[in-house]
C-alpha cells in the first residue's frame, strides 16, 4: 500500500517543499527582516526612532496621507469604471468578446511605462490635447500634467484593467439566466439587476477594489512621472532612501506602515466577502463553502430601492424608444448598452497609441503633432549597445523566469487538485501572497536580502525575484486547466498499462499543453514587463528594458524611447495573440 | 480452479468514514458478477481498488492466483470501462483502442489486427480515424468497450458504463454486453445502482449497502429470496406487510395480518422472532373470486388503477389501511376495476417471503 503511495508522490511533493523553500527563502525571510530592521537602530539595539522620524516630519505624513487619499480615489474609480466593461464581457457574443478581451488585456500587459509615455504625450505643454486647443484657438498651453488630476487620470488607467479582469472573473460566473428568471417572477429590468445580479456580483466588485488599492499603495511610476513633488507617493520615498543603502531602518518602517494598511484592507475584506474570490479558484473554497456571497440581507431595501428607481429610468428610455420601428429600437438598445464599455475601452487603448506616431517624428524632443517621417529612432535604439543589453537581459530573465516558474506550478497544481493536504489553505495564502503585497516592499526586502548575499545585479537574483510574482500567475493558470481535468482520462491509461511517467507524456501533459502555454506566457510577461524588483536589484550593465525605460524617461523624454516602447507594444501583443492562437487551436 | 478474483478483509476508510467494511469475495473466471447498490454503498470504492486506483486500507486482493494489492494500476493486466467513457479526447478511435496494445509493445501488425478485431466486436470498424468528440454517447461507449477487451485481459471492471445513456440505447448495451461477454469469455465486475441492469445481465448480484455486501448470489435467489427487507425493497418491486408468528405447522409457518387475517408462508430462518415481516412481490399479487379458495387471501379496497403500458399497476388499501400493490399485464378488461370497489386478494404460499423484522 505504501509502495503505491510513494509511487505517486516524490516529484508532487519535491516540488511543494522547494516551492515552500523558495517562498521563505525569496519572501519571508528578506521581507520579514526588512520589517525587523525598521525597530532597530545601527547597533541592531531595538529602538523606535525611525517611526518617530516618519511621523515627526510633516512631509512624510503628508505623503502616507496622500498615498492612501490617492490610492482609495484610484480604487474607487477603477472599480466603478470597472463594472461596466465587465458586465459588457461576461454579456457579449463570443466573437465580440475576444475582441474586447484581447482589448482590455494588452494594456494590462504593456508596460505601466509605456501607458505613461502615452499621456504624457497627450498632456505636455507641447502635447496632443494642448496643440489640439491652441489649433481650435485656445489660448494654451495649459499645464494638464504635473498635478493630481493628472496623477489620478494615468492611476485610474494604469488599475482599471486589474479592476476590469477581477470583476469579469466573477460575473463570467454567473448564470446569465438569473435575471431573466427574476423578470418572469415579476421584477423589472432594472430591478432584476440590483437585486439579483449585483449582490451576485459583490464578491468579484469588493475583490476588485482591493486590488487595486494595494497595488496603488505601492505604486511610484505614474506619480513619479505625471505628478509634481507635492503628489509624492511613499513609495517614491521609498526609492530616494533605497539610493543611500544606510537607511534600511527608515525603509522598513515605511514598508510596515504600506503592510499594515494593506492587511487591514485585506482582514476587512477577508471578513466580508472572503479571500478565496481572490485567487478565482473555486476548489480553495470548498472548505469554506458556508460562506455566501453577501446576499440580500442588510443591504436588501437600499438595493430594492435603487432598483425601483433604475426602472423608472428604464421605462422612460423604453417609452422614447417607443417612437421608433422595432429594428431600429433593438439596434438603438444595443448601441446604448455597448456605448459606455466602448467609450472605456478607448480610454483604455487610445492614449497607449500615441506614442506610435511620436516615434516615427524627425524632432528631437517630443512634440505634437509629430514632423515628418523617419524610421531613425528605432535605428538609433537597436544599435544601441545599452538597449540592446537591456533587450537581451529581460528576454533571457523572462525566459529562466517563464521556465522555472511552470516547472515548479505543474507539480504544484496537481498536487493541489489532486493530492489535497492538510495545510493548503495556507500554502495557497504564502504562494499568492507576493502577488497581493505591495511590490515595493519585497523589492526592498530583496535588495537588502541580496546586497548581503553580493549577487546584486546577477541574472539569478533578477529570476528569484520575478518568480514570487509570476510562480501565483502560473499556478492560478494550471489549477485552472486541472480543476476541469478529468483525471479518469489518466487512470484509464493507467489501468490500459500505461507507467506513471508515460500517462504524463502521452496523455497529461498533451492534454493541458494550452494551459502550459499561457502559464509560460503569462510568467513570461510578468517578468519581462516588471519594473519593481529590477529598479533595485539590476543595474549597470546588469539592467532590463523596464529599467532602462525608466531611468531614460527621467532624464528626457525622447522620441527614442517612445520607438522602445513601440518595440516594446508589438512584442508583448504578438506574445497575446500568439497566446489566444494557441488556445484557440486547442479548442 | 483458482479464482480470477479473489479478495479477502479489503477495506478501505476514509478518515473516520468506512467505504468498504473488511469484505471477501471470490469470483470464478468468466463469471458476470455485478456489484449493485445505491451511491455510497462502497460498490465504486471495491472497483476503484481491484482497478488499482485506490489504496486498500487493509486487506489482499488476488487476481488469478498472483496477490497484486501493492501492484499499481499498470501492472495488474486488467481492461476498464469507465463512468463517462474517459477516452483519450487527442486521439482517434482508433489510437484509443490501440493504446493497450501499444504499452504492452506489441509489434505495430499486431496492434493493427488487434485494433480492427476489437472494433469489428463493437460494431464500429468504419469509425477508427475519428475523435471521440465526433461521435454520439452510444458510439463513446462502445470505444471505451473496444479499448477494454482490446488486450484481451482476464478481467475487465466496468464502472456504471451505461449509466450516461438513454433508456432505449441501454436496453440495447445491455444485450450487446451479455454477447460479447460470451464471445470473449472475461471475467467481468460490472458496478451499478440500476437493479434492472443487474438482473438483465449477471450470472451474481452482489447487492451492497453502507461498505458492506448484504447479498451474494444469482439473480433469481436475490429476486425470489431476498435476504433482508433493504434487498426486497431494492431489487425490484415489493410489498411488505407486518405479521405476527400464530405457530409452525408442519414446514409452514402461520402468520397473522394487523387485520387479525391469517395467512401462510414456508418455513423460514428469519421467523425465529414472534414479529416479522413478509413480501410479497406485486406480480405475484391476483383477485379472488369470493367463493373461490386460494392459498392466502385477504380484503382490500381497490384505490387506484393506472395503466403503464403492457403493465397495469393497481393500489389496493388493506384492511388495516396499508397501500397494496399488484402489476398485472395489462388487459381490456381492467377498464371495469373501479376505485373504492371490495375485494379480495389471493397469493401463493410460495410467493411469501418472511424477512427479520430487526432489518431497517
Amino acid at each position: 500500500m505504501t509502495a503505491l503511495r510513494r509511487l505517486r508522490h516524490p516529484v508532487l511533493s519535491l516540488a511543494l517543499m522547494a516551492t515552500v523553500l523558495f517562498l521563505i527563502a525569496f519572501f519571508l525571510l528578506p521581507t520579514g527582516r526588512l520589517l525587523i530592521l525598521s525597530v532597530l537602530n545601527r547597533a541592531g539595539e531595538p529602538t523606535m526612532d525611525h517611526y518617530a522620524r516618519l511621523f515627526s516630519s510633516p512631509v512624510y505624513v503628508q505623503v502616507l496621507l496622500n498615498t492612501v487619499r490617492i490610492s482609495l480615489i484610484t480604487a474607487a474609480l477603477s472599480t466603478v469604471l470597472g463594472f461596466p466593461v465587465a458586465y459588457f464581457l461576461a454579456n457579449a457574443r463570443p466573437g465580440l468578446r475576444r475582441v474586447a478581451l484581447f482589448l482590455v488585456l494588452l494594456p494590462f500587459w504593456t508596460s505601466f511605462l509605456v501607458r505613461a509615455f502615452g499621456w504624457m504625450i497627450l498632456l505636455g505643454r507641447h502635447g496632443a490635447i494642448n496643440s489640439t486647443l491652441m489649433w481650435i484657438g485656445f489660448d494654451g498651453p495649459y499645464d494638464l500634467m504635473f498635478n493630481e488630476a493628472a496623477v489620478l487620470v494615468g492611476m485610474v488607467h494604469a488599475m482599471l484593467p486589474i479592476a476590469i479582469l477581477a470583476i469579469y472573473g466573477v460575473l463570467d460566473n454567473i448564470d446569465p439566466r438569473l435575471p431573466r428568471v427574476a423578470q418572469t417572477f415579476g421584477a423589472r429590468p432594472g430591478s432584476a439587476f440590483w437585486v439579483v445580479y449585483l449582490p451576485l456580483a459583490a464578491p468579484g466588485i469588493a475583490a476588485a477594489a482591493l486590488l487595486v488599492f494595494i497595488a496603488s499603495l505601492g505604486f511610484f511610476v505614474i506619480p513619479a512621472l505625471l505628478g509634481s513633488p507635492s503628489n509624492m507617493m511613499i513609495s517614491q520615498v521609498v526609492i530616494f532612501h533605497a539610493d543611500e543603502m544606510s537607511d534600511w531602518g527608515f525603509g522598513g518602517a515605511i514598508g510596515v506602515m504600506l503592510l499594515v494598511t494593506s492587511v487591514l484592507i485585506f482582514l476587512l475584506f477577508e471578513r466580508l466577502v472572503g479571500a478565496q474570490v481572490l485567487f478565482s479558484d473555486a476548489s480553495l473554497s470548498s472548505g469554506t463553502e458556508g460562506r455566501h456571497p453577501p446576499g440580500p440581507g442588510r443591504p436588501r431595501r437600499l438595493l430594492t430601492a435603487i432598483g425601483r428607481i433604475s426602472d423608472l429610468f428604464v421605462a422612460a428610455l423604453e417609452l422614447m424608444l417607443r417612437a421608433l420601428p422595432s429594428g431600429q429600437r433593438r439596434a438603438v438598445r444595443h448601441l446604448l448598452g455597448a456605448l459606455l464599455p466602448a467609450l472605456l475601452i478607448a480610454f483604455l487603448i487610445l492614449p497607449i497609441l500615441f506614442v506610435i506616431p511620436i516615434a516615427f517624428s524627425r524632432t528631437e524632443f517630443v512634440v505634437w503633432p509629430p514632423v515628418g517621417f523617419t524610421v531613425d529612432w528605432f535605428g538609433e535604439v537597436m544599435r544601441s549597445p545599452i538597449w540592446r543589453s537591456a533587450a537581451w537581459r529581460s528576454v533571457s530573465v523572462a525566459v529562466a523566469t517563464a521556465t522555472l516558474s511552470v516547472l515548479l506550478a505543474l507539480p504544484l497544481a496537481i498536487q493541489l487538485t489532486r493530492h489535497p493536504f492538510r495545510f493548503r489553505g495556507g500554502f495557497m495564502a504564502l504562494l499568492m501572497a507576493p502577488m497581493i503585497f505591495p511590490h515595493i516592499i519585497i523589492a526592498l526586502g530583496l535588495y537588502y536580502f541580496f546586497a548581503r548575499l553580493g549577487i546584486i545585479g546577477t541574472s539569478f537574483a533578477l529570476v528569484m525575484g520575478h518568480t514570487l510574482f509570476a510562480l501565483p500567475f502560473a499556478t492560478l493558470t494550471l489549477l485552472a486547466a486541472f480543476k476541469r481535468y478529468d483525471w479518469r482520462i489518466d487512470q484509464a491509461a493507467s489501468v490500459s498499462g500505461a507507467k506513471p511517467l508515460t500517462v504524463m507524456r502521452l496523455i497529461t501533459l498533451p492534454l493541458v499543453s494550452a494551459a502550459l502555454g499561457s502559464a509560460f506566457l503569462l510568467a513570461f510577461v510578468r517578468s519581462f514587463d516588471e519594473l519593481t524588483v529590477a529598479l533595485f536589484i539590476s543595474g549597470g550593465l546588469t539592467t532590463t528594458l523596464p529599467k532602462q525605460m525608466w531611468t531614460e524617461s527621467l532624464t528626457q523624454f525622447t522620441p527614442a524611447l517612445t520607438a522602445v516602447s513601440v518595440l516594446f507594444l508589438a512584442f508583448v501583443s504578438t506574445l497575446i495573440l500568439a497566446g489566444e492562437g494557441i488556445l484557440k487551436a486547442r479548442r | 480452479m483458482t479464482a480470477a478474483i479473489e479478495i479477502s478483509g479489503l477495506s478501505r476508510r476514509y478518515g473516520s468514514v468506512t467505504a468498504l467494511q473488511p469484505t471477501d469475495l471470490s469470483i470464478a473466471p468468466g463469471q458476470f458478477v455485478t456489484l449493485l447498490g445505491p451511491s455510497g454503498s462502497g460498490k465504486s470504492t471495491l472497483l476503484a481498488m481491484l482497478a488499482g486506483l485506490l489504496e486498500p486500507s487493509g486487506g489482499r486482493i488476488r487476481i488469478a492466483g498472483r496477490d497484486v494489492t501493492e501492484t499499481p494500476a499498470h501492472a495488474r493486466n486488467i481492461g476498464m470501462v469507465f463512468q463517462g467513457y474517459a477516452l483519450f479526447p487527442h486521439m482517434t478511435v482508433g489510437e484509443n483502442v490501440a493504446f493497450p496494445l501499444r504499452m504492452r509493445a506489441t509489434p505495430e501488425r499486431t496492434v493493427a489486427a488487434g485494433v480492427t478485431e476489437a472494433l469489428e466486436m463493437v460494431q464500429l470498424g468504419h469509425l477508427a480515424a475519428r475523435y471521440p468528440s465526433e461521435l454520439s454517447g452510444g458510439q463513446q461507449q462502445r470505444v471505451a468497450l473496444a479499448r477494454a477487451l482490446v488486450h484481451r485481459p482476464a478481467v475487465i471492471l466496468m464502472d456504471e458504463p451505461l449509466s450516461a445513456l438513454d433508456k432505449k440505447l441501454r436496453e440495447q448495451m445491455q444485450f450487446e454486453l451479455r454477447r460479447i461477454h460470451a464471445a470473449i469469455g472475461a471475467t467481468i465486475i460490472y458496478v451499478t445502482h440500476d437493479q434492472q441492469e443487474a438482473m438483465t445481465m449477471s450470472d451474481r448480484i452482489c447487492v451492497l449497502r453502507d461498505g458492506s455486501i448484504l447479498q451474494d448470489a444469482a439473480p433469481d435467489r436475490v429476486y425470489f429470496e431476498p435476504a433482508n427487507r433493504f434487498v426486497a425493497e431494492f431489487i425490484g418491486e415489493s410489498n411488505i406487510l407486518p405479521v405476527s408468528l400464530i405457530e409452525r405447522d408442519g414446514g409452514l409457518l402461520r402468520l397473522r395480518l394487523p387485520s387479525g387475517e391469517e395467512v401462510r408462508a414456508p418455513e423460514a430462518d428469519a421467523a425465529e422472532q414472534a414479529e416479522a415481516e413478509i413480501m410479497i412481490r406485486p406480480e405475484r399479487v391476483t383477485i379472488v373470486a369470493e367463493d373461490a379458495s386460494a392459498e392466502n387471501a385477504i380484503a382490500a379496497t381497490i384505490s387506484e388503477v393506472v395503466l403503464t403500458g403492457g403493465l397495469t399497476r393497481l393500489i389496493f388499501r388493506t384492511a388495516w389501511g396499508q397501500p397494496l400493490s399488484a402489476t398485472w399485464l395489462t388487459d381490456r378488461g381492467m377498464a371495469r376495476l373501479t376505485p373504492g370497489t371490495e375485494v379480495r386478494l389471493g397469493w401463493r404460499v410460495a410467493d411469501t417471503v418472511v424477512l427479520r423484522k430487526a432489518d431497517p
